[in-house]
């Protein structure tokens, strides 16, 4: 126990001559993560800028244009003219999202009790601005659509109470659970955050064995263990898990509640698996730094196993949505089975047993790449034997 | 002191010599744009499973069940007696959400007496939770239509005209550039050019930190900034040309491999490509001589892919961000990138439509270089004097 400790503290003292890795202990989580949680302050986007091509000039169309100035998100900022190429619009106009097109007769053609339409272009290029306008859209049309239905509805002698349960017979209640008021900084921040501390941990690691290597200190290291291969494997394993653990209760405990992140009743029992997550990745680094005896290619080995970890995890885009080889090559990433126990753990507060499989599948890379730096040294042992 | 060509021919040795930059700058730019393209060659999501927990049993509650099982966006996975049972494959992330039709759903409705559904959604991803929103949303609107419509060819209103009075209003929502409104079309441009930026900061930033530690530039007290730049541009010579090889490759090949859009003069593409690469290259020279060793800089370094995209302005606008970040953004030079490449390729704009773009980041581009010699006076203060090379 003593040697082991003794060894995590070596490791410390090794860290700490290495700037860099200041640079990814401190700067990091403390510039970094509030940098990107800044980015999504506002958490939703409230006011999208549009335009309106009236070519009706009617009462209606004047009520309809009304209407959608009293849109909270939606700011017309443009009215267009019929000399205006529909075509042209957004490029001509980069500020305006979209625009609603009223065409000509339109109130002549609903008071005969015509069907009309009513065209809303968007400029889907970004589909968040897309979205937004067509569902303000959709809701908004649909509730003109409603207005003139309750209004026929009561012509017809129909009553009030009857005649609006008839504009709308089947009613859709949303729940959307988890994340109601669809904020982006509640949703992007915890996954980035996380993918982070993967990389922080993994990266750390990966230059723990090679460098003793390169800095000729590998015997000495050998030394203090008695030769032990294993005692070597879970000093540096502890070392990087422990400053991994600590990042990590530096994002729930203090990145998260500042940025204004509701935090989790499940926080404290969801630690086990962060800490299962980080020695997961520690783990890894440590297999990494040992296959590869150059710094460098060990580096770059782990920023390309790394980096793109967010896109395979199927945060932003659904795994089964992929083609079945990277859905497969997802697999390999620990960020896809942590962020599947995150999600379950301690955004939806599901029990302990659906976090099983997840956390099962982070042991086992934990196994294989034990078994594959124990595997490697040995080869090296019986190499230099000989 | 090398000569201009003597300093570009070294650089030569030196990538094929040193294994990291060969692999970040001759290997990943095209690993990653094929396998992380590939992500999203399907484009979109489909096919979400939903589970259905149908109390009502009716012909009606197994007509809505039945269209929301064919529309595009969403399948059923299962049906289940209650909501406890079907809460089950919720939790475990199996279904991304539940449908309840609720008892008394295919009375109330066809009695006109005001009925509803109710859709749970697991809303911790967006995308997933917002199309199950609006395939549902669209089918209980075609079905409330059709109900309308029986009532009003119940009061003896011929079939074609119930049908409209049924939606006196019709949403013809169109979306431009991107029709099918498809998350692939929307990011993998922009991830595509990300990737190149990124390996050509890393590998870029680790040549020119050798340079610093190892090469030339170790005796850089004795340069003036003319010696200082000529060494500089005969390294960045080679990773120009490079890159711009790769967007060219990248426009023809790839982007069609993942027919993507791409609109626009390949020639006005490639001189905008080329004014990128070049600040980007300067911003790398600036910070890299921040750096002792080429290990701690792609240490570094490869944490910064989502903040520079994040504040980028493409995934989510810069108007939303606080006031220091806006002006942060804006001093990034693929902050007006993405915005012209978008505005070129995506939305056929022309060179009048785009000059506000190429000025930023022509503007960035004399700023960086302003913000070199700076550094560069900066670094000869610091280091003591020695025999100055011309």
């Amino acid at each position: 126990m003593k040697n082991i400790l003794q060894l995590i503290i070596r490791e410390f003292l090794r860290l700490k001559k290495r700037p860099a890795a200041w640079v990814l202990i401190l700067v990091i989580p403390i510039g970094i993560f509030f940098y990107l949680g800044s980015i999504y302050e506002e958490g939703s986007i409230e006011n999208v800028s549009i335009a309106i091509l009236d070519l009706d000039h009617s009462d209606l169309s004047r009520q309809v244009i009304h209407n959608v100035e009293a849109s909270p998100k939606l700011n017309i900022i443009r009215f267009l003219n019929s000399n205006d190429h529909l075509d042209d619009v957004f490029i001509n106009h980069p500020e305006v999202k979209g625009f609603y097109v009223i065409p000509k007769n339109f109130q002549k053609n609903i008071f005969s009790g015509n069907q009309e339409k009513l065209l809303v272009y968007t400029n889907s290029s970004n589909i968040i601005y897309g979205n937004l306008i067509y569902k303000e859209a959709a809701t908004f049309i649909n509730t003109l659509s409603a207005g003139l239905n309750l209004n026929s509805f009561k012509l017809n002698g129909i009553p009030n109470e009857k005649a609006l349960k008839m504009v709308m017979p089947i009613k859709v209640i949303a729940k959307p659970l988890f994340n109601s008021y669809y904020n982006y900084l509640y949703y992007l921040i915890p996954g980035l955050t996380t993918v982070l501390l993967q990389m922080i941990v993994f990266l750390l690691a990966a230059r723990s064995i090679n460098s003793e290597y390169t800095n000729g200190t590998f015997n000495e290291l050998l030394e203090s263990t008695n030769g032990s291969v294993f005692k070597i494997i879970l000093g540096k394993v502890l070392a990087y898990s422990l400053i991994g653990f600590l990042v990590a209760i530096f994002i729930f405990s203090v990145v998260h509640p500042i940025l204004g992140i509701p935090s989790s009743a499940s926080t404290l029992p969801f630690l086990w698996v962060v800490l299962v997550f980080v020695i997961t990745n520690a783990m890894l680094g440590v297999m990494v730094s040992t296959i590869f005896k150059n710094e460098a290619i060990a580096m770059d080995v782990s920023f390309v196993y790394n980096s793109p970890a967010f896109v395979f995890s199927g945060f932003t885009f659904p795994i089964m949505a992929m083609p079945a080889f990277n859905a497969w090559y997802a697999q390999l990433i620990p960020y896809t089975h942590f962020l599947n126990a995150f999600i379950k753990g301690m955004e939806m507060n599901t029990p302990f047993t659906f976090l099983v499989q997840p956390v099962i599948n982070l042991l086992l890379f934990c196994l294989v790449a034990y078994t594959v730096t124990v595997i490697i040294f040995m080869f090296r042992n019986k190499k230099a034997a000989l | 002191m090398k000569t201009w060509f003597s300093i570009l021919k070294s650089e030569l040795s030196l990538i094929i010599e040193d294994k990291s930059i060969l692999l970040t700058c001759l290997v990943a730019p095209i690993l990653y744009a094929f396998f992380i393209g590939s992500i999203y060659s399907e484009k979109n999501v489909s096919q979400i499973p939903i589970a259905v927990v149908d109390f009502d049993h009716s012909n009606l509650s197994r007509k809505v069940s039945q269209l929301i099982n064919t529309s595009e966006k969403t399948s059923i996975e299962a049906h289940y007696s209650s909501l406890e049972d079907a809460m089950f494959p919720f939790n475990n992330l199996e279904v991304q959400g539940i449908l309840i039709l609720p008892k008394g759903f295919q009375k109330k409705t066809m009695n006109l007496d005001g009925s509803h559904i109710e859709i749970i959604l697991n809303n911790t991803k967006f995308l997933t939770s917002n199309e199950i929103n609006k395939s549902v949303q669209q089918v209980i609107l075609t079905v409330a239509g059709g109900v309308r419509m029986q009532y009003f060819i119940s009061n003896n209103i011929p079939v074609e005209l119930a049908q409209q009075k049924a939606q006196p209003i019709m949403p013809v929502v169109k979306s431009i550039y991107n029709t099918t409104n498809n998350y692939g079309d929307y990011l993998l441009p922009i991830l595509l050019i990300l990737i190149l930026q990124q390996t050509l900061i890393i590998g870029f930033g680790q040549s020119v930190v050798h340079e610093f530690k190892h090469g030339v530039l170790k005796t850089v007290e004795a340069y003036d900034f003319y010696a200082f730049i000529k060494v500089l541009s005969a390294k960045s010579f080679y990773y120009i040309a490079l890159y711009i090889a790769y967007f060219f490759v990248f426009y023809k090949l790839i982007f069609p491999h993942f027919s993507l859009s791409l609109n626009g003069s390949i020639l006005l593409h490639l001189l905008l490509s080329t004014l990128f690469v070049s600040v980007v290259i300067i911003y790398t020279i600036l910070f890299a001589s921040f750096f002792k060793t080429t290990i701690g800089w792609t240490e570094v370094m490869a944490f910064s892919t989502y903040p520079l995209f994040l504040v980028s302005g493409y995934s989510w606008p810069i108007e939303a961000m606080p006031l220091g970040l806006q002006m942060f953004a804006n001093l990034l030079p693929s902050t007006p990138y993405f915005n012209i490449f978008n505005a070129l390729a995506t939305e056929g704009a022309k060179l009048e439509n785009i000059t506000n773009g190429f000025f930023h980041l022509l503007l960035l581009f004399l700023m960086g270089y302003l913000l070199l010699y700076v550094r560069f006076r900066f670094i000869k203060i610091k280091l003591p004097k020695k025999a100055a090379v011309t």
